[in-house]
């Protein structure tokens, strides 16, 4: 096994281990025991996989692997599907096998780096702010089981096994939001969080089903190689001669990406993750900020190559409304660690909405700044509410700058990198990578102007532009409202301290915050060479492929040049193409109408909220703010629809349903039995007074067999060798029933 | 030791019935209960070493659904004991085992292992208790390991008296209505199987002199083609007589009273093993010996399964009684069976078998742990439940495991069972498969089936995890402080359990595959396609 490959195993084992180690030694490990073996475990994958970056990395030219060069995909066969019923013309290794195995490129390892970090971080953060809950090597030992899904999950190399840890770490997050159980609230969120999910894997079952019949194989190296050509639209042929259509592509990309949508909380899935809330903050950080919700982003940056324009067009407009909808909802919010969540679901919004114009690094380049800045959040909102006796309703903060500063200058830098803040070529991590989306998006719509679209498809940028707004008002508001301003519940105040011991993952998240997008942080290289890789690796098989190249969902099947005057190892457009100048067009764009989103938002959110909400009192006066502020204070009354409509509706079949069973079903039964019995009741009595003596010793004989039996047993005997006599008379009657029919069919 | 590895089957069949015949003459309780104890592990012991004699490495392009023979092909039926035993109608005594029974013989020996320990608590005419017990494990092992269609019948009727009397006195307040009701709703299914068997002995003889009721000779005879009304009609009667054991909607109302009363190891024997007889019925019997058949009403039995599987699903999630949720469940993942064999591919057939074993464990698992909070709290009502994770953390242990492992968590041995049987039944949308092939079938058909199927993962998550909630989560209950941890008899069940769903989950093809595929293989050139 390649030395990299090995590496991310181990990686990925160690929690596990962990996990294995707390399960059966967690209690007598106990506080805070317990939280080093996880540390030092998730500690170790994260040096695991910060070796493997390097040698990967490490461009010598006699390495087999490296950036730019190949791929690693081991497989292993796991369970067989039927030897030769599927051949698709590929040569596979396992045919007739549904494989397990790993994908090694770039994009693992960048992920890798992130997640283990991020956990690491969170793994020591959680030291000090579970330390004082009764269960706390439980809480390690779930986290184990956590990091070793998601990593799992990023090293997938098949569809079925993205799948397989894709429900783990569902698992994983369901135990760790009603970790609390106690609270009936927390019980609610973890089963409303799954059932929710499992929604949207039924459409990723459907979409892996639908792949399987066609291809009979799910492993994604297999699926680009067989599949690479539907981003361009048309049906796709395979090598047997098999024609997958377009629509069926179509239905296939949007099942799969129903999974995605209900992992990473995308209308009208979202209901789940504010609820999620009630887990342990770190808990929020880690995987309902930056792990695990953004594992539907990178399911669908696996799938990406497959994924025909219109299942990008509908994962786009998805995008949108999430987006949207999220930043909406986040202004209103009172409870900080809701804020965030909605802040996490809007900028979800902006991923998918990434993807769906295209941008495959836009996306996954956010999804990983992302993480650094949402995670420092929540653990900025962590250590506000360790200080404040976990009050989460930032009506009763205020001025918590004086008491909380290390966490207020954290979470502050956290709030300017997701307000995109930024000057020219320099900013926070979020500037390049939201500008990097928000160009996509604009090209995008610039080449749907070109193609004669309405003016509706123009919407892919300005709702995501007009979003940076509001994005940067929102989160400044939820800053000003927790640190600046005057304390509004004194007694709360007073007694607030930071604890130290919080501060060093705080400083460690807030320095990868600042540099994380920086072009020499090179995140971006990262994940160009990841395309250069799958597609030289693609391009063995296949030297057509060009899965990942300028993919706006919009294009023509060839531009004017043709495909094959393009660069296909590159992800950048060919130069004086339509879409080098639409992607030049959409700079401009961004430059001029976004640059400055944050300095209008932060502004405005200064000016309202310097003093509390002193000034926004005057505003909710007038009628159609009050009411629109009601409204999105409730979330759009999403839970109420849900609620009422399909959990109720659900709820009702399955009632009736059990109603049914017993009085309809199981009544037709009991009446069956009935009326059987007054048949032989009254046969009994006809016999009784029709058939003669000889007959009747044979009942008096019958009878007393039926005494000697009823020993062990009272009551119903008779009815019931009488019952066995009638069947046995019924199936001989059926027998010679059928050697009559036979003897008759045999001339 | 040679006799021994000759009439290894037999001898596998009859020992428990040897050990009933000792417990008659165990002079104390105590004595009845080490007797059956040993005995059920002797046989348990006795099944794993089939493995070692099994011969497995057959590659599933030879395979053969045959007997084993000299030449290149790969017979899958081995170790086979024959004997006359009605010469005048060809009836035989006759033995033997290939990759369907296999798993199923070590699934029973296995449970019947981990009741036997559960039943220590039975105070209640132990000896009797303990008689019927073992006498039911012989029928049912004869079910498994029978290839002779006569043989096959007697066993299936000799398992079916000594579950009736172990409802009947040791279960709960309404036994009697229970038992009764299970006895006459499989003998209705027997009858069927009866009248069945007799037509297809006598349809036999038209392409083999004299007759048969030979199993494999039967379905490699080919005798049912072209597809007749006899054929469909005794197909279907096969049908009704294993559904009424799987059970499959709607012939399935038995099943919730009669786990209801029964005592907790009863149970659990009558949803991991009993009910695989229905299954392996239909692979064993119904399938092979009339696929054309089968083809042609593919529509009705995948039907019924999916009625199965979301019907028993939103019943499930309509309970409040805890074992009432956990046999509708069971019908729930049995409709999985039917759709599996319904699909006839690969995949599917090799999932369902998978998801008889798999079910066999979790709700062994289950119904072991609705007993435990029985035992505690005396009555099953999920209402009134609530906080026991705090009271006992290694009962909520232990039952996150079976829970996730019922409604398909990936690691656990559900999700192998119900993604394979999801996944075979795309797969038959494909043109190489028996379905399209033959043209029984048109892609929207098997699309919509699938489709509603799935949805099965939704409603097993939405009420497992309900369960869960009612029971463990949610403020301490006063009244269910006091209640005890689990003891030492609970975990030296439970724990077996729990490690096999995980075995399973992680390794299906170690377990299982290893010997369902090839037998699997040659299933499928009974049905019409090549390997």
């Amino acid at each position: 096994m390649p030395t990299p490959a090995l590496l991310l195993l181990i990686a990925t084992l160690l929690p596990l281990a962990s996990f294995v180690l707390l399960v059966f030694l967690g209690k007598r490990l106990g506080n805070p025991l317990a939280g080093y073996v996880a540390t030092i475990a998730i500690a170790g994958s994260f040096a695991c996989s910060l070796v493997a970056m390097m040698l990967w990395a490490d461009v010598s030219p006699a390495s087999k692997w490296g950036m730019g060069l190949q791929p690693l995909n081991l497989t292993m066969r796991w369970i067989p599907i039927g030897s030769s019923a599927f051949p698709n013309g590929l040569h596979q290794d396992h045919a007739g096998f549904l494989d397990l195995g790993m994908y090694v490129d770039s994009l693992t390892i960048a992920m890798f780096s992130m997640i283990t970090l991020v956990s690491t971080i969170v793994h020591i953060f959680s030291i000090g702010y579970m330390h004082d809950d009764k269960r706390f090597s439980q809480f390690f030992c779930y986290l184990g089981l956590f990091c070793f899904s998601m990593l799992g999950l990023v090293v997938g190399g098949t569809l079925l096994q993205l799948f397989i840890f894709w429900e783990l770490v569902g698992l994983c997050s369901y135990l760790l939001i009603g970790f609390w159980y106690q609270k009936k609230s927390a019980g609610n969120a973890a089963l409303k969080a799954y059932v929710t999910n499992r929604i949207g894997d039924v459409g990723f079952l459907i979409g892996i089903g639908i792949l399987l019949f066609h291809v009979g194989n799910v492993s994604l190296p297999a699926l680009w190689i067989l599949l690479g050509d539907a981003g361009f639209g048309g049906a796709v042929t395979l090598p047997n001669g098999e024609v997958f259509t377009s629509h069926l592509l179509t239905l296939c990309g949007i099942g799969l990406f129903c999974g995605a949508m209900g992992k990473s909380a995308q209308f009208p899935l979202h209901v789940w993750l504010p609820d999620a809330m009630e887990g342990p903050t770190p808990i929020s950080a880690l995987i309902h900020a930056a792990t695990m919700v953004a594992a539907g982003v990178y399911l669908v940056g696996r799938i990406f190559p497959i994924l025909t324009p219109e299942a990008k067009l509908f994962i786009a407009i998805i995008g949108c409304v999430t987006l949207t909808l999220g930043a909406l909802i986040a202004m209103t919010q009172r409870d900080i660690k809701k804020i965030l969540a909605f802040s996490t679901i809007s900028q979800l919004g902006f991923m998918m909405l990434a993807m769906g114009v295209g941008s495959w690094i836009g996306g996954l380049f956010h999804l990983i700044t992302h993480a650094f800045f949402k995670a420092l959040l929540f653990l900025g909102a962590g250590s506000v509410l360790h200080a404040m006796h976990h009050e989460r309703d930032i009506a009763r903060y205020g001025g918590l700058l004086r008491k909380l500063p290390v966490t207020a200058v954290c979470f502050g830098l956290a709030v300017l990198a997701i307000a995109g803040v930024g000057f020219g070529h320099v900013g926070f991590s979020g500037f390049y990578s939201k500008d990097l989306v928000l160009a996509h998006a604009a090209a995008f719509t610039t080449l749907a102007h070109h193609a004669g679209k309405s003016a509706a498809w123009g919407l892919f940028f300005t709702l995501p532009a007009a979003v940076a707004y509001v994005t940067a008002f929102y989160m400044a508001r939820c800053w000003m409202l927790t640190f600046w301003g005057k304390p509004r519940d004194l007694r709360l105040y007073s007694k607030a301290r930071e604890a130290p011991i919080m501060w060093i993952p705080m400083v460690a998240l807030a320095v990868l915050t600042i540099i994380s997008g920086a072009p020499w942080f090179n995140v971006t290289g990262l994940l160009n060479a990841s395309i250069r890789e799958t597609t030289a690796y693609c391009q063995q098989v296949n030297p057509q492929f060009r899965g990942f190249q300028s993919r706006l969902a919009l294009e023509e099947p060839t531009d004017e040049r043709g495909p094959e005057a393009r660069d296909s190892r590159d992800a950048a457009p060919t130069p004086g193409s339509v879409q080098e100048l639409a992607l030049l067009h959409g700079r401009d764009l961004v430059k001029k109408y976004v640059a400055f989103a944050f300095v209008f938002g932060i502004g405005l959110a200064i000016f309202f909220y310097s003093n509390g909400y002193q000034r926004v009192r005057p505003l909710m006066k007038v009628g159609l703010i009050r009411w629109l502020h009601t409204w999105l204070y409730h979330k759009m009354y999403f839970d109420e629809l849900y609620m009422y409509v399909f959990v109720a509706i659900t709820l009702g079949f399955a009632g009736f349903s059990a109603w049914f069973d017993q009085y309809i079903v199981d009544g037709l039964v009991n009446a069956t039995a009935w009326c059987t019995r007054r048949l032989s009741m009254a046969a009994s009595w006809t016999d009784d007074r029709v058939v003669d003596g000889a007959i009747r010793s044979i009942a008096s004989l019958t009878r007393d067999v039926g005494s000697a039996a009823r020993a062990p047993q009272t009551g119903r005997i008779r009815l019931y060798v009488t019952l066995l006599l009638a069947a046995v008379a019924v199936g001989i009657a059926g027998a010679i029933v059928v050697v009559i029919l036979h003897s008759s069919a045999g001339h | 030791m040679d006799w021994l590895s000759s009439h290894l089957l037999s001898v596998l069949i009859f020992l428990p019935a040897i050990g009933a015949l000792l417990v008659v003459v165990a002079p104390t309780r105590n004595a009845a209960r080490w007797t059956a104890v040993t005995f059920a592990a002797i046989t348990f012991c006795l099944s794993l070493s089939l493995i070692g004699v099994f011969k497995w490495h057959g590659s599933p392009q030879t395979a053969l659904y045959a007997y084993q023979s000299t030449s290149n092909t790969f017979g899958v039926v081995q170790l086979v004991e024959r004997a006359d035993w009605i010469p005048t109608f060809n009836i035989q005594y006759l033995v033997g085992v290939d990759g369907l029974s296999l798993p199923m013989v070590i699934l029973t020996t296995f449970i019947f292992l981990l009741a036997a320990i559960a039943s220590w608590k039975i105070e209640k005419m132990a000896k009797g208790y303990f008689i019927l017990f073992l006498l039911l494990q012989s029928g049912l092992l004869g079910v498994f390991l029978s290839l002779d269609f006569f043989l096959f019948y007697v066993f299936f009727e000799i398992s079916l008296l000594p579950m009736y009397f172990l409802i009947g006195i040791w279960g709960g307040p309404r036994r009697e209505y229970a038992a009764i009701k299970f006895f006459l709703y499989t003998l209705l299914g027997s009858i069927a199987l009866l009248i069945a068997m007799i037509g297809t002995y006598l349809a036999s003889k038209q392409v083999i002199p004299g007759g048969t009721f030979d199993l494999i000779q039967l379905a490699e005879a080919r005798f049912h083609l072209p597809v007749s009304p006899h054929a469909i009609m005794y197909f279907v009667l096969l049908l009704i007589g294993f559904m009424v054991k799987i059970p499959a909607v709607p012939l399935h109302t038995w099943l919730p009273d009669a786990h209801v009363e029964a005592p907790t190891p009863i149970s659990m024997i009558l949803a991991a093993v009993l009910l695989k007889m229905g299954g392996y019925g239909l692979f064993r019997i119904a399938y092979p010996l009339y696929p054309e058949a089968a083809q042609k009403l593919w529509l009705l039995v995948a039907v019924i399964g999916v009625v199965s599987i979301i019907y028993g699903a939103l019943c499930a999630l309509g309970q409040t009684d805890f074992k009432r949720l956990v046999a509708y469940s069971s019908v729930s993942h049995m409709g999985l069976v039917t759709l599996g064999a319904a699909m006839m591919t690969n995949a599917s057939v090799n999932g369902a078998i998978f998801m008889m074993i798999a079910h066999g464990i979790t709700s062994a698992m289950l119904f072991f742990l609705v007993g435990v909070i029985y035992d505690r709290a005396h009555h099953r009502d999920l209402t009134r439940l609530g906080g026991l994770a705090s009271s006992m953390p290694a009962y909520w242990g232990f039952s996150i495991v079976g829970f996730a492992a019922n409604m398909g968590l990936p690691a656990l041995c559900g999700f192998v069972g119900e993604v394979m049987v999801l996944i075979g039944t795309f797969m038959a949308l494909n043109g190489n498969q028996v379905l399209i092939a033959h043209g029984y079938a048109t892609r929207r058909q098997i699309v919509t089936i699938a489709i509603i199927a799935c949805f099965t993962i939704v409603l097993s998550a939405a009420y497992m995890l309900w369960t869960l909630q009612r029971i463990f989560m949610g403020p301490q209950k006063p009244e269910y402080n006091a209640l005890p941890d689990l003891n030492q008899n609970e975990l030296l069940v439970l724990t077996p359990l729990a490690i096999m769903t995980v075995f399973l989950g992680i390794l299906p093809m170690v377990f299982v595959f290893a010997f369902t595929d090839t037998t699997v293989a040659g299933l499928m050139k009974i049905f019409g396609l090549p390997a």
